[in-house]
């Protein structure tokens, strides 16, 4: 680091910079069935200098990435090559941000407590104590275990660093009706571990690979309403909402809503949206105190009772757009509970999707859906599960009739509703 | 454009380590990895310039015990570290016996003696900065002109330059190749209603990928403005032509995961039953390789160290064979196929896809529109994932041109979703164009993580399928 910044304060035509230097290491066992096929150490760093340039009222840039083999020779050439074509790459001119009085606190972690090569050998039992069925079987099983150490400085005097545990365990549930076996895809993310709930979630996406093989494709009465739960199926459907109100979408001008705006629409029949972004949830492995800019980070809500409160992005943008206190970008969405339990939403008939091969929401077109590969339909009289179908549908329409469970679940980035319930989609 | 001169001087203390841990470990093998490459964008509203994303510099090495597989990712070794390295890795990959205890039976892998350096020279010249953004701003100049829906245009070219290193007891490799790509995505909007269209052309020259798209900026901007109007599909069995990108996104999602072979030693792939059988329609015949044709995934010797291959999938709608990296056909006990790839030295590898097409038929194009009682021609790849234990398909299509009685009628579906069963569709497959293109811009992952360079493409095909 003192190599770098010392090049950078020699070399002519440096107007400022931002260096952000990380350092990775993990521990990683890779299972095929239940037995250990494969084990991965990392130990690795990586060094990334933003440089700037200025040009009257303009400001350029150029990203490099500094290598550890090289030389204080080396990094001069690549810096002065960086300084030549940031000076092609112009913008209108911004400050980078200065030191907060803000208090810098690593995201907590008890993955912290213990080397990971001990831990590991817990989280193993953890997933393989669910492993106990006849008909079921976890098909394969990869374990990362990760410490990221950032450590950002910039030429305006921020010099901050933050350390981020994570867990990653990526499931493959297999269940075996007749002589089919049916799999669903299940990755695991924490920050914090939990032993009996990582047993839990994967007893229960073992149930729902039994649910898979169990399922047939159903026949569906018309309008009935569906209920989308699972996987990060909800995040995708608030990140329509989240985008919008980036400085970068205002900035850009594809944002559909304004700060003042209903972002649901002049009607809304369902729950009235709250949103607030968050540096540091627990539990999330996206949490940070700091953006990549070094602005450090603190809760904002961007959307209440459904009006849109605030925009929110980088510091560069917030200068484009005249705002003086840039939020930074904020790393978590937190959505406040809606209107009903999930047991109120299952009263009536509804079809539940819960694993899709890959949900998709296009905040342009609208466009939200997909192939469902497991969900429930409760047909009045009994519930059982379903598969072959996918289902479609437009957010531009349909945005002011979603209603959201009472219950929540922290996900990596998200703190949100579990189940969000939707009238008018399409079923084909 | 040579070989990396940091990997080069790294060959001898990486060989010296790789003897040294020889003396621990069955087998060892050492890749070390150096990508370099700058990305440049320019946009309606905004310049910038930054390393290429593949960029990797670091090793990774790959010991069997004779119980397990380990292996260790380090980002640089010098004589004085070399002592160092060494006790990290005993360290670092040892593991308790209760971990270890039950594994899987394999042995060490074959070690062929192989010492060769393989270079592929970038095609014409190699323009400056300075020329590229002046390219690039034309192109988003024009782009922004030719109508005053486009809200945003985003132009972007991409270069890298892959040196990688392959050091074994008796493989000594080195390989050196560009790749470069240019795009134009023009973005429209009216009132609330917003569309992009993508325009992009990769290859190993520069100044050919530039010609190609700024050869399509007109289509593509009216292509993105005509799309704010287009409708939602009526959910239904329709006959479809796929262009060469669906094309492509059949043979990668729908059928080319499936037969990736590390998912048959986990008895995770409904293919494995099938090789020798019918999987699709007598006219289909489809190849993966690494040395199958020249795109972004044409490399001459995979992270494993095993030689580049054409190898066909499927031939006259039979399954021939899947596609292996050296550890997973350790364990089938088949010869691997070139296709062990990392998403970075940092990675583990896995059975990875390469170059996935469609070999070209006798049809033409115009025929095979004029056959089409109703139905849609399917362009542009959005996204897909893949069911190889199920085969159940999800490709969606970024639009579709509506087709009755043989002509286009002008209506366009936007975004287009198909779904049925892998199998079902290839065995519907009527008709095969005489055409082929393979596109070399797109990421693949694994799961949803393990992101590599893929291509994808083939012919115009002709099938029944659901849309939604």
């Amino acid at each position: 680091m003192e190599n770098i910044v010392k090049v950078l304060k020699e070399t002519k035509g440096v107007s400022d910079y931002r260096i952000v230097e990380t350092k990775t290491e993990s521990c990683e066992l890779f299972y095929v069935l239940d037995k250990l096929e494969t084990n991965r150490a990392t130990n690795i760093e990586e060094t990334v200098v933003t440089i700037y340039v200025k040009k009257g009222k303009m400001k350029g840039s150029a990203d490099i990435t500094i290598y550890k083999y090289m030389s204080i020779e080396d990094i001069k050439k690549k810096v002065e090559e960086a300084v030549y074509a940031a000076k092609l790459a112009l913008n209108p001119t911004f400050k980078l941000p200065k030191p907060s009085k803000k208090e810098v606190v690593s995201p907590k972690s008890n993955l912290a407590d213990r080397p990971f090569t001990d831990v590991i050998g817990d989280v193993v039992n953890a997933v393989y104590k669910a492993n106990k069925y006849k008909h079921g079987w976890l098909n394969s099983v990869e374990f990362f275990l990760n410490k990221k150490m950032y450590r950002l400085v910039n030429s305006n005097g921020i010099d901050e660093s933050y350390t981020a545990f994570s867990g990653e365990i990526e499931v493959i549930p297999t269940w075996k009706k007749g002589k089919e076996e049916f799999e669903l895809y299940e990755m695991i993310k924490f920050s914090n571990l939990d032993l009996n709930d990582i047993t839990r979630q994967v007893k229960n996406v073992l149930l729902q690979a039994k649910a898979r093989a169990e399922a047939k494709v159903p026949n569906i009465k018309e309008g009935t309403k569906i209920i989308i739960s699972g996987d990060s199926n909800i995040p995708q459907i608030i990140d329509y909402f989240v985008d919008d109100l980036s400085y970068s979408a205002l900035y850009n001008k594809v944002n559909r809503c304004k700060v003042g705006d209903s972002v649901q629409g002049e009607v809304v029949t369902g729950d009235k949206l709250n949103i607030d972004l968050v540096p540091i949830v627990h539990n999330s492995p996206s949490s940070r105190p700091f953006d990549m800019d070094g602005v450090v980070l603190s809760k904002i809500s961007i959307i209440k009772d459904g009006i849109a409160k605030a925009n929110y992005g980088s510091n560069q943008m917030a200068s484009y757009l005249g705002i003086k206190k840039p939020t930074g970008m904020i790393p978590n969405v937190v959505v406040k509970h809606g209107s009903k339990s999930i047991k109120e939403m299952k009263k009536e008939p509804y079809l539940e999707c819960i694993k899709f091969s890959a949900f998709q929401t296009d905040p342009y077109s609208g466009f939200f859906g997909g192939e469902v590969r497991l969900g429930y339909y409760f047909d009045g009289e009994k519930s059982y599960p379903v598969t072959g179908f996918a289902i479609s549908g437009n957010l531009h329409e349909l945005k002011g009739t979603l209603v959201f469970s009472k219950e929540i679940e922290t996900l990596p980035g998200y703190k949100v509703p579990k189940a969000v319930e939707i009238k008018g989609m399409k079923i084909a | 454009m040579a070989f990396s001169s940091f990997l080069a001087s790294r060959h001898d203390v990486c060989k010296k380590l790789v003897n040294k841990l020889l003396n621990n470990y069955e087998y060892v093998s050492l890749l070390g990895a150096h990508v370099e490459g700058s990305t440049i964008r320019v946009t309606t509203h905004l310049s910038s310039i930054g390393d290429t994303s593949e960029r990797q510099c670091g090793f990774v090495l790959k010991l069997f015990n004779g119980i397990i597989y380990s292996e260790y990712s380090f980002s640089d070794i010098t004589e004085d570290t070399l002592e160092s390295i060494y006790h990290d890795v005993l360290c670092k990959v040892s593991l308790p016996s209760s971990l270890t205890d039950c594994h899987v039976n394999v042995k060490a892998m074959d070690d062929e003696v192989l010492v060769k350096s393989f270079e592929r020279k970038l095609v014409g010249k190699r323009l400056s900065t300075k020329e590229i953004i002046k390219r690039l701003t034309s192109i988003k100049n024009k782009s922004d002109s030719l109508s005053s829906k486009i809200v945003q245009t985003m132009t972007m070219y991409s270069f890298y330059e892959v040196s990688k290193m392959f050091i074994s007891k008796n493989k000594d490799l080195t390989q050196n190749y560009p790749w470069c790509a240019v795009l134009h995505y023009p973005f429209a909007r009216e009132g609330n209603k917003m569309n992009g269209s993508m325009n992009v052309s990769s290859g190993p020259s520069v100044i050919k990928s530039f010609e190609e798209v700024e050869a399509r900026i007109e289509e593509t901007v009216k292509l993105s403005v005509d799309l704010l109007h287009a409708e939602m599909v009526e959910p239904g069995e329709y006959d479809i032509i796929t262009d060469p990108s669906i094309t492509g996104l059949i043979a990668h999602e729908a059928f080319g995961h499936g037969v990736e072979m590390d998912m048959f030693v986990k008895n995770r792939a409904l293919a494995k039953d099938y090789v020798g059988k019918y999987v699709a329609s007598p006219i289909v015949d489809m190849h993966d390789g690494a040395a199958s044709c020249l795109s972004v995934a044409s490399y001459f010797f995979d992270d494993d160290g095993v030689l580049a291959q054409d190898t066909t999938i499927i031939k006259d709608g039979i399954l021939q064979t899947g596609m292996s990296d050296a550890l997973s056909a350790l364990q089938l006990g088949t010869k691997p196929t070139g296709n062990g790839r990392r998403e970075s030295f940092a990675r583990k590898a896995y059975t990875r896809m390469t170059n996935t097409w469609f070999a070209r038929g006798k049809d033409k194009l115009d025929d095979m529109i004029a056959s089409v009682k109703h139905g849609y021609l399917l362009c542009q790849t959005d996204n897909g994932m893949e069911d190889p234990k199920n085969w159940n398909i999800q490709c969606v299509c970024a639009y579709g041109r509506e087709i009755i009685d043989g002509k286009f009628t002008g209506k366009l579906v936007a975004p287009v979703c198909m779904t049925g069963y892998v199998p079902d569709l290839l065995k519907s497959i009527s008709m095969v164009s005489d055409d082929f293109v393979v596109e070399g811009f797109g990421h693949c992952g694994k799961g949803h993580k393990e992101w590599v360079t893929v291509s994808d493409g083939g012919p115009y095909l002709k099938a029944r399928c659901k849309l939604g």
